[in-house]
């Protein structure tokens, strides 16, 4: 058995931040001092000029041609963003005033960005109590939408122009949006409805629940490590799971020739499919049961893994026409395969 | 199936010693481009390609003739790498996706690439940082020079699918392209 | 460009020559329009004639000698045709190859070493070999004292890998929301737990296939997390780098 390790050459980004920053984070309050010691190299955006009051709200419509692009980033406050008709970006942002005394809507500025066809919008912090910003968009529908929150929720409703959405601890949902490509949340939830994507799409959350409702995507990577994981009607042709002690349910359909992996170590994993499956299953855990409604033609005896049958720790065999491939692994969790 | 191709399968199947090394030679070498292009490294490459006979010798008895030896071969191929890329990819990697990196929904570029800029050695690199789905098809059709019928048989897609991903790939290497010139140019 | 979406169809089948005939005065009709199709058409041929002339490169003489002694072997030890490769079969040795990619990246970019068994041990023909539930140990030259041997030198690696994102990590955690990093450290938690429960299973059961993949799976899932960690530690300093340029930016002015 040959082991030839590769070195990969991928930066791990730690080494290259280069200024060292000490700056009054999230939630604390007081001006910055002697202590801020600056990295002359940042760059300092166009226009951005912190004696003009913006106010507590700042909207804006900016007129985009087709196929245009939405890059929002935010810090605190939720971000909605829905797609429909016409030809313009609506940007609705409210700030509201920190912890504290009078509203010092200055402790925030949104900045927003025209570049031909792409708009940029992020909200600057400069320090002292945080005051968050509330974004509510429209897009038309054909725009992409590229939005970034670190503690703020993040909606996108019927954007079919290309999604991907970050939150560090707010909750992530897709609501009937297509070209789906990547969302995901830290502690955060992360919530997908009706929704599509021409090919792979990444999602997952660390502590938060994935739950998808009615997808369909070449591809899909679905991750947790603690949160539990909820697949309902999800076609695809390809799918991955994972999860440390998360709880993974799926249930509809298997695509012929789809792939499945599902890799758990202490949840346990269900599926419940419907129409009229066939599959190839390799199902193996360390301590957890297997069962099968669908009775298995084991490859290594033979004979037909019944309903009810012996329980056992690894399973490697065919139902039906054997066209699609499961593989489930888990080392503690269960694993139950049943009829819808 | 073609009855060449049927004849072989049969020697293989009976144990013929020279046999499975006729096939090794008939399809190694498109193999291993294919191994190639996917993984990245002629040492990975390698290994797959070991992997990838190996279990065609291991499958070969459940191989009906349903499709072409070559089509056939080309899947278990495919599949192989897909799941040694996959494999690889530790999921933290895909965080290290910048907002700014290709935005293929971008506005098409009005004028066409610089006369210089489809360069083998940058063509290898825009294939690179394909994602899977529209590499393998691109690989397929534009590099092993298949038909889209074939290339669907082989990723089982439709062939519309097919023609879209090999759209797709080849639209995302134009913009790689033209990034890579207008960024050497500066 | 409204309305070029309409030939994307037509653009591809152009430049894979497989155009309808029928379509022809269409597209011909938009491209004397439309320099932008143009340019695009022009460009997609370009690359797809340069795909075609891509270097083919030749598999290295040494790989046909050596896949036919793995197959040899695996005649060898008679195993029924037709049975399937269990799924711990190319996946897992990849998952092995993977961890000590991983780990070497992460730690130094140093030395590319190569661990050989094909050389070392006896054709396999103990139990393993034969039994259902361990086919990757049937491999030409694969011992399960061979297995373990690299599980453990992939768990070594992996171990000092985490070791060092784990100082990385601990020493920007200040950068993070304090509930944030709480969570991530409940997670990473999680994990730990995960491996020690590997570990104890493969003290009773070293050749478990399923308590190998759990640990190299818990391992991998370790690094991920470390790494997502350093990445939004990363963007927290990034974001904050922006703001304290917009506070001395205001200092200045004031």
């Amino acid at each position: 058995m040959t082991l030839r390790p590769r070195v990969v050459c991928r930066s791990v980004a730690v080494a290259a931040v280069a200024g060292f920053i000490v700056m009054p984070g999230a939630g604390r309050s007081g001006l910055p001092g002697a202590g801020v010691v600056l990295d002359a190299a940042a760059p300092v955006p166009a226009g951005v000029r912190p004696q003009d009051d913006q106010g507590a709200r700042v909207t804006r419509t900016i007129k985009v041609g087709p196929h245009s692009s939405l890059t929002l980033s935010n810090i605190a406050g939720n971000i909605s963003v829905t797609g429909g008709g016409g030809d313009a970006i609506r940007i609705d942002a409210v700030k509201h005033a920190g912890g504290g005394s009078a509203a010092r809507f200055n402790d925030v500025r949104v900045d927003i960005a025209e570049h031909g066809n792409r708009v940029e919008v992020r909200t600057l912090p400069f320090g002292g109590e945080h005051s968050s910003v509330d974004y509510t968009v429209t897009v038309p529908a054909d725009t992409a939408v590229y939005l970034r929150s670190v503690s703020g929720n993040v909606t996108v409703t019927r954007v079919q122009g290309g999604v991907r959405a970050d939150s560090v601890s707010g909750n992530v949902t897709a609501d009937a949006t297509a070209h789906l490509d990547r969302l995901r949340s830290v502690s955060g939830n992360v919530d997908i409805r009706g929704a599509s994507s021409d090919t792979d799409l990444a999602t997952g959350s660390i502590s938060g629940r994935v739950t998808i409702h009615g997808l369909k995507a070449q591809g899909l990577d679905v991750s947790t490590i603690s949160g539990n994981l909820t697949l309902d009607g999800v076609t695809c042709d390809h799918l991955t799971v994972r999860t440390v002690s998360g709880e993974v349910r799926y249930a509809g359909p298997l695509a012929r020739n789809g792939r499945y992996e599902v890799t758990s170590h202490s949840g346990d994993v269900h599926l419940v499919l419907t129409g009229d499956p066939g599959f190839e299953l390799n199902a193996s855990s360390f301590s957890g049961d297997i069962t099968s409604q669908f009775p298995i033609a084991m490859h290594d005896t033979g004979e037909d893994h019944g309903r009810f049958g012996p329980l056992r720790h690894a399973i490697r065999g065919t139902y039906g026409d054997a066209s699609a491939l499961l593989t489930i692994r888990t080392f503690s969790g269960n694993i139950t395969l049943r009829r819808r | 199936m073609q009855a060449a191709d049927a004849e072989l399968v049969t020697r293989c199947r009976n144990g013929e010693p020279a046999a499975f090394e006729e096939l090794y030679r008939q399809h190694a070498g498109r193999l291993y481009n294919l191994a190639y292009r996917m993984a990245g490294t002629p040492a990975d490459a390698e290994d797959l390609l070991q992997e990838i006979f190996l279990l065609a010798h291991r499958k070969l008895d459940s191989f009906k003739g349903e499709s072409a030896l070559s089509t056939w071969l080309y899947r278990l191929a495919m599949n192989v790498c897909l799941d040694f890329v996959r494999s690889r990819q530790v999921r933290a990697g895909r965080l290290t996706d910048s907002l700014d990196d290709d935005r293929p929904g971008g506005p098409p570029a009005p004028q066409t690439l610089p006369p210089d800029s489809v360069a083998r050695l940058d063509l290898e690199r825009a294939i690179a940082q394909l994602p899977d789905g529209c590499r393998t098809a691109f690989l397929l059709h534009d590099v092993e020079g298949l038909e889209h019928h074939e290339v669907a048989a082989i990723l089982g897609v439709s062939t519309g699918t097919s023609k879209s991903q090999v759209h797709k790939a080849r639209v995302r290497i134009r913009l790689f392209l033209a990034r890579r010139h207008a960024a050497v140019a500066e | 460009m409204t309305g070029c979406e309409r030939y994307t169809d037509l653009i591809g089948d152009e430049v894979d020559g497989t155009l309808d005939v029928r379509a022809r005065p269409d597209l011909e009709q938009h491209l004397a329009a439309c320099p932008s199709c143009r340019a695009l058409l022009a460009d997609l041929r370009r690359i797809r004639a340069a795909a075609g002339q891509l270097e083919r490169l030749e598999p290295p003489a040494h790989v046909w000698p050596r896949l036919a002694r793995r197959i040899e072997a695996e005649r060898a030890t008679g195993r029924p045709g037709g049975h399937r490769v269990g799924w711990l079969g190319p996946a897992w040795r990849f998952g092995l190859a993977a961890a000590a990619v991983v780990a070497v990246a992460v730690v130094s970019g140093w030395a590319v070493w190569l661990v050989d068994h094909r050389g070392a041990g006896p054709a396999v023909q103990t139990p393993a070999a034969v039994s259902a539930a361990a086919p990757a140990t049937a491999a030409a030259g694969a011992t399960p004292a061979a297995v373990a041997g690299e599980l453990k030198l992939a768990a070594e690696h992996y171990e000092k890998a985490i070791a060092g994102l784990q100082q990385i990590a601990r020493a920007g955690e200040g950068s993070l929301d304090p509930k944030v990093a709480e969570a991530l450290q409940q997670n990473l938690a999680v994990i730990d737990q995960a491996i020690a429960q590997s570990r104890a299973a493969l003290q009773t059961q070293p050749a478990s296939e399923p308590a190998q993949a759990s640990l190299l799976d818990a391992f991998r899932t370790k690094v991920g997390l470390l790494q997502e960690t350093i990445e939004l530690i990363n963007e927290m300093r990034k974001g904050n780098e922006a703001g304290a340029a917009r506070i001395v930016q205001g200092m200045k002015k004031s």
